[in-house]
């Protein structure tokens, strides 16, 4: 997203109005002229390259804009690697015998001493700088490129990411999507700790209070709000946010599919924590027989108009399926169990930390099974076969673990 | 019989329902919850949870506590000098003061051995949180010394929670939105830190119904030590530096040394402060405080006039901080000292790599890499590296008792930073004398600022050299 400086914006009658920038000749010859600067960057000094940007920006009469696609293209270049663990200990030794030389000899004068140091630098056999290490000095290793008219949706995106971080709430409609976006969409928030109402089978979301502090850690807003922007464009949306930024009249930015926005994001299922992509993929190499669902409906919950979202979903060949929901804190956890007393789903399989079995009696009176923290594949696949999920066993499964598998 | 309502922790907040909220519930914890739109329960920050059970208890209202997780615990500290007066006296205080509140000590002074007796008298599930990782390290090297406990850490690619537990800010934050009740006694080292928009939450969303502040320098240059009281309780104790120098902090003296610029550079520094200034006049800006310079920002950059302005405003500044024969006192302090210790202090990155590289000494920076830091530090300690030169990754917490010597070469106006970096060379070692420098470009606005930043009872001691 763009920082709060960057920000193009024209405010008129309580709406905020970002400044998009439209797909032009005139425009992409900008883009094309800042990614001309930097394909171009590769084995040039860092520092010199940003003055070069910067003099293109402020004579180019949209400094902000251009601006703009600097500090989005600046994340695609690499610099080149500090020095190695050899050349810091061989700098330490150099600095060590320098030291030495300046405790013991009786220097007369500044310029002296620098004499003395640049002996000590040749004898050392050091090249270049000493610290080559700090960001001034590096040098581009490798720009990532892409076309102009990529570059002017990114700045768009970026736009209105910079502008969502100070939303106050949220409003979303989105119309026509799918059950599997739907799913998508709402795992992004609950990771995010937005939190959210939903009317209208899930296609119209509340988010309120994003900054007033009860819906989740300032950073975790951000990157959720960041998150939630890139994915919207994948979808039909309308957006209605209440806007505070500073320095600014507070307003309402409203924008939908209209707008031309447009995210090569990938799907939120590639954001999952390390820890469940880690259950995803073993469980599926370990369930070979078995389909993966990335973007399955959500199943019906047991409660009218309510649905579940499963966050790992199989299908065997027989067309049977097989969900799995994973629960890290008690209060969602008992309102589902709450839900499955009354119309449980079957074949449901609850993964739920140590520390929620201390009151399972009451907690879950639902024959299912309970697991510590993230599943071990091989025990998802032991209560998958004990729920005669599995007809045989495919896999050597190892001595199952009675402490930690628990059916209650 | 109803049964009683569940205190629920969620997401760094108390959760209650809103069943049977009206009546004595509702009179009885007013101003600490509010309804939650969203969901129809009553919500209060996790801060709120010692008050709220302490008026359930004194009401007799039974409810369910889901939000406690941590347990009382018996600490046995183990320590190998008795507390000093002090010490006893600011954990007297603290206790008196229901287990909360701030204390305020100079740097050296045995901050760590007060909140270990405070952990044993607290006998909760303890969480320390540390605004660094080299405080992390320390701090969990001075907890796995002082108690027969496995020591739990959070931060730096760690995260191993245990009774006694080290965080740093940063992982502290995340972890409290889920864990807020896992512990009963929240320890905040430099807790100056607390109050700022992100780590405040750290303090919110924890149920710890005990909680002590460690700093030595508590305000803040936007005011925000006015939270501490909120989010640790009061400042139940406070020492400076002058009155601890002696017995338990090494003497001291700080010297102002006056340099001039170059008639060269005095010329530049004359042409561009009237730029900047000239600038602010036709604008009608002022420079009396933070909101002042923040509106002198946004006007600078609305035009390229405002930004040559800006331009001409760092290009002074630049000239005043670095001055060249700040250089050469630089070398005559250095080779003065040459048999001490000593710490080179810069306003920024790009004066302390150029000392390092002139001097052919070793910077740390927060470009340098962990195990670099950790072992240039060593060598300072050996005495093998006897001068660091840093910007301001050292001014606060890094334990180097040898330092006996700290010169500042540029800086800001805070009080806070100067106290700090003052801090660093006090630490008591038989014998030494401590001596604090600061290199100040004579006739610019430099001197104003050093004269903002002296003004704290320490550096009544100044002479100008």
């Amino acid at each position: 997203m763009l920082t709060r400086e960057l920000l193009r914006y024209k405010v008129a009658a309580g709406e905020i109005i970002p400044l998009l920038l439209p797909v032009t000749s005139a425009w992409l010859a900008w883009a094309g002229k800042a990614l001309e600067l930097f394909r171009a960057s590769p084995g040039r000094n860092m520092v010199e390259f940003q003055e070069e940007t910067t003099a293109l920006a402020e004579s180019s009469g949209h400094r902000a804009a251009l601006r703009g696609f600097f500090q989005l293209l600046e994340r695609r270049i690499t610099l080149v690697p500090g020095p190695g663990e050899d050349d810091l200990a061989r700098r330490r030794e150099l600095l060590r015998r320098a030291s030495a030389r300046m405790r013991e000899e009786a220097l007369p004068s500044l310029s002296r001493w620098k004499v003395v140091a640049e002996q000590e630098l040749s004898t050392s056999g050091w090249q270049g700088p000493l610290y080559p290490e700090i960001p001034a000095r590096r040098t581009v290793a490798a720009f990532e490129d892409m076309e102009a008219g990529a570059l002017l949706e990114r700045y768009n995106l970026a736009l209105v990411q910079g502008m969502l971080l100070h939303a106050h709430s949220l409003e979303l409609e989105l119309p026509g999507s799918s059950p599997g976006q739907l799913r998508h969409l709402l795992r992004l928030l609950r990771f995010f700790g937005l939190v959210f109402k939903a009317e209208g089978e899930g296609r119209r979301l509340h988010i309120e209070e994003i900054t007033e502090g009860l819906a989740g850690t300032p950073r975790r807003r951000a990157a959720g709000l960041a998150s939630l922007m890139a994915f919207l464009p994948q979808l039909p949306f309308e957006l209605e946010a209440r806007l505070e930024i500073p320095g600014a009249e507070p307003g309402r930015l409203r924008l939908d599919g209209g707008a031309g926005l447009r995210s090569s994001s990938p799907p939120f299922f590639d954001y999952v924590p390390d820890e469940l992509r880690v259950f995803r993929d073993s469980a599926n190499a370990a369930l070979r027989e078995l389909g993966f669902l990335c973007a399955e409906a959500p199943l019906p919950s047991g409660a009218p108009a309510q649905w579940a979202v499963p966050d790992f979903s199989w299908r065997a060949p027989d067309g049977r399926e097989l969900h799995i929901e994973i629960f890290r804190d008690a209060a969602p956890l008992r309102r589902r169990v709450e839900q499955c007393a009354s119309a449980a789903p079957a074949r449901t399989v609850f993964a739920v930390e140590r520390r929620l079995f201390k009151d399972e009696k009451q907690t879950f009176p639902v024959p299912h099974f309970t697991f510590r923290d993230i599943p071990a594949p091989r025990r998802f696949l032991e209560c998958a076969r004990a729920a005669g999920f599995l007809a045989t066993a495919s896999e050597p499964l190892g001595a199952p673990v009675g402490a930690e598998t628990k059916p209650i | 019989m109803p049964e009683p309502p569940l205190l629920a922790f969620e997401r760094g907040t108390l959760v209650l329902p809103a069943t049977g909220w009206d009546g004595e519930l509702a009179r009885l914890l007013e101003g600490l919850f509010a309804l939650d739109a969203r969901t129809g329960n009553y919500r209060a920050p996790a801060l709120c949870y010692a008050e709220t059970a302490i008026r359930l208890h004194r009401a007799k209202i039974p409810f369910r506590d889901g939000v406690r997780r941590f347990e009382r615990r018996r600490f046995n500290f183990t320590h190998k000098h008795p507390p000093r007066p002090y010490q006893v006296e600011a954990l007297q205080k603290w206790i008196a003061a229901e287990r909360r509140g701030v204390v305020v000590l100079p740097t050296g002074t045995g901050k760590s051995l007060l909140a270990c007796l405070a952990i044993e008298k607290a006998g909760r599930d303890t969480l320390v949180i540390v605004p660094t990782l080299d405080l992390l390290e320390q701090w969990r090297e001075n907890l796995k010394n002082s108690f027969a406990e496995p020591v739990g850490v959070l931060g730096g690619g760690r995260r191993e929670v245990h009774s006694l537990t080290v965080s740093t800010y940063d992982s502290a934050l995340p972890f409290m939105e889920h864990q807020g009740g896992r512990f009963g006694f929240l320890v905040a080292d430099e807790c100056h830190h607390l109050p700022s928009p992100a780590s405040q939450w750290i303090a919110r969303m924890s149920a710890a119904p005990f909680r002590l502040g460690l700093t030595a320098t508590p305000d803040r240059a936007d005011g925000g030590e006015a939270l501490l009281g909120e989010l640790l309780g009061p400042l139940v104790y406070a020492r400076g530096i002058e009155e601890l120098a002696g017995p338990y902090l090494s003497h001291y003296a700080t010297r102002q040394v006056l340099v001039p610029l170059s008639a060269e550079e005095a010329k530049e520094y004359r042409h561009t402060r009237a730029q900047y200034l000239g600038f602010a006049r036709t604008n009608d800006l002022k420079f009396d405080g933070p909101e002042d310079w923040s509106r002198f920002l946004a006007t600078c950059m609305k035009s390229e006039e405002g930004r040559s302005a800006y331009r001409a405003y760092r290009r002074q500044r630049s000239l005043a901080l670095s001055a060249q024969s700040k250089m050469e006192a630089l070398f005559d302090l250095l080779r003065r000292h040459r048999h001490e210790r000593a710490l080179v202090f810069t306003d920024d990155n790009a004066t302390a790599y150029h000392i390092a590289e002139t001097f052919l000494l070793p910077v740390i920076t927060h470009h340098t890499s962990g195990p670099e830091r950790r072992a240039l530090l060593d060598d300072f300690r050996k005495g093998t590296l006897p001068v660091l030169v840093t910007s301001r990754v050292l001014n606060e917490g890094v334990d180097v008792p040898e330092a006996s010597v700290g010169i500042v070469v540029s800086g800001s106006g805070s009080v806070r930073e100067h106290v700090q970096r003052l801090g660093r060379i006090l630490r008591k070692v038989q014998g030494k004398r401590a001596v604090l420098y600061e290199l100040v470009s004579a006739g610019t606005g430099e001197f104003h600022q050093s004269r903002r930043r002296r003004n704290h009872r320490a550096y009544q001691r100044t002479a100008a050299l």
